[in-house]
């Protein structure tokens, strides 16, 4: 029809267009949808509010920061955390200034240091004295570099401790049931322990699916059950247990299944 | 934007937004940006779309907005059922009886542009389709807003269901003092309004309105077909306000919907909880 003047509303439009383009916009929501897609969490909108959060202070953020953000993403348990564990290795592995002329400043791969500040920076929530000994384990020193192998199994082994933590903290204000004070009796809490240590002992190394079951089989509700019956019975010396000690007791189960690479 | 999903997912992409609506909020988020930006030069867009989509994670986001967008979704359809609980149940407390009018100037406080439409069908549930010009509780009010308005696509369902089944009952007993006889041919009046009284046959009312369910889309919210049965259970017989009104009333629908209080705890709070609100 030959060329037509652009009426009103298609001005607009392409005005609107070229202002979303302008200020990124569109490329921002595009990756935002793209990751949305990639990790389908449970609560969009809360993603959707986090990730642009997080957009609008990065340039202020640092490598930690950005990294520790990809990882926050999605789940452990889900396989898109896999996916989210190669970008952050590969962001957390950007040599610190390209165009530097010094060797060391160009040259790209993890180091130690930053590695030890972003376990710092995920186990960050959990109290000191309970991570310690877990840093212990898994830490390493500020000269190495950290193949990625190490560093999937340290950041899946943390995002996990912080789970399991909260999940120790959940049992024990169960097992202190209507008390008023954070103390419980000290047999309940020492059956639990070693509940869980048995469970985990009797894991074979080969870490096969049946052994993993056999291991739950251990665990199970109503042999937990059974046995802190059978304790009801005793009723001799009340000791007590609080709070700290038994989270502490419960973390040094977890962490001795840890491989030490230090 | 539908590519291929990452193995292990449960839903595909495509799936995935649908089902919250992802799309659209995007959408709007993007127009009300270009609008605010017009009226305001110093924007943040990072903080104004994190704004936006945390608003919606805590359910603000319908207030004041116009009808379309908060007819849109079946979460801007509970939140803003919420917010009428919380702008005005200090009516409940006062105990008082309003008209369809006056609840309508009530809505169109929280939403300028709602429709007197849906109100006075609402009104037609807590009536029972009877002298519309009464004035009503506001609790029942709003528990029969609530069905109204967010399974509204089921209430069309179930009306049609309803209808087809007053046509197409052949043979029904008029039980009354002239003799009137029944023909197939001819129905009159009179008995189009007693069968209307007394409604239908619960079970095959049940039958019908699962099928005419199943043609809605499986992104429309409805009631869990085994609420409506315990309800249409009840009784041999029911109209379709009757079971319009006892929907409105079973508890474990209002759970199902989530936005408000069990009947019970309707009027817990004093005036005291609402201001510090």
């Amino acid at each position: 029809m030959g060329d037509r003047k652009k009426s009103p509303i298609e001005e607009r439009k392409q005005q609107y267009k070229d202002y979303l383009d302008k200020t990124d916009v569109t490329s921002q929501v595009r990756e935002a949808l793209l990751k949305l897609i990639e990790n389908q969490p449970k609560d969009p909108m809360l993603f959707l509010a986090n990730y642009f959060d997080n957009i609008s202070t990065s340039d202020k953020s640092d490598k930690i920061t950005t990294v520790h953000q990809i990882l926050q993403l999605t789940h452990h348990s889900q396989q898109s955390f896999q996916t989210n564990l190669i970008v952050a290795y590969d962001a957390a592995s950007l040599a610190k200034n390209p165009n530097s002329k010094k060797a060391s400043m160009n040259r790209p791969g993890l180091t130690g240091s930053v590695f030890e500040e972003l376990l710092a920076t995920i186990l960050s929530n959990v109290p000191k004295n309970l991570h310690a000994t877990l840093l212990e384990r898994i830490g390493c020193r500020a000269s190495e570099m950290v193949p990625f192998d190490v560093f999937r199994y340290c950041i899946t082994v943390c995002y996990v401790f912080v789970d399991f933590v909260k999940l120790c903290g959940s049992i024990f204000s169960v097992l202190c049931g209507k008390q008023s004070g954070k103390v419980t009796d000290k047999d309940i809490c020492e059956i639990v322990i070693s509940s869980l240590k048995d469970a985990l002992d009797s894991l074979q190394d080969d870490n096969s699916p049946c052994s993993i079951l056999e291991a739950a089989y251990v665990l199970r509700p109503d042999k937990l059950a059974s046995s802190l019956l059978s304790n009801k019975s005793s009723k001799t010396d009340k000791s007590t247990m609080n709070e700290d000690d038994f989270m502490k007791e419960m973390i040094d189960v977890f962490t001795s299944k840890i491989k030490v690479l230090k | 934007m539908a590519g291929s999903s990452p193995s292990g997912d449960e839903m595909s992409s495509t799936d995935y937004l649908a089902r919250h609506n992802v799309l659209l909020y995007v959408e709007d988020a993007i127009s009300q940006l270009l609008e605010y930006k017009d009226e305001n030069a110093k924007i943040i867009h990072g903080k104004f779309l994190a704004d936006y989509f945390r608003s919606v994670h805590k359910g603000t986001h319908t207030m004041f907005r116009e009808f379309e967008y908060v007819r849109a979704t079946p979460h801007n359809r509970s939140c803003f059922i919420k917010s009428v609980w919380s702008c005005f149940r200090h009516i409940a407390s006062h105990g008082e009886l309003l008209s369809v009018k006056e609840y309508h100037s009530l809505l169109c406080l929280l939403c300028n542009d709602f429709p007197l439409d849906v109100v006075q069908r609402t009104a037609r549930i807590v009536l029972m389709d009877d002298a519309l010009d009464c004035l009503m509780s506001f609790v029942d009010f709003l528990y029969a807003f609530q069905i109204q308005f967010y399974y509204e696509e089921f209430v069309n369902a179930c009306k049609e269901a309803y209808d087809h089944l007053l046509m197409a009952s052949p043979t029904v007993v008029v039980p009354s003092t002239e003799s009137w006889t029944q023909t197939k041919a001819s129905t009159t009046e009179t008995e189009n309004v007693a069968r209307l009284n007394e409604g239908v046959n619960s079970q095959t009312f049940f039958d019908v309105m699962e099928k005419t369910c199943g043609k809605l889309s499986q992104f429309t919210k409805r009631p869990s077909l085994q609420h409506i049965h315990s309800e249409l259970s009840k009784l041999p017989k029911v109209t379709f306000y009757g079971l319009l009104t006892a929907l409105s009333k079973n508890d474990d629908i209002n759970a199902e919907i989530g936005s408000l209080p069990c009947h019970d705890c309707m009027l817990d709070g004093s005036d005291v909880d609402i201001i510090l609100k």
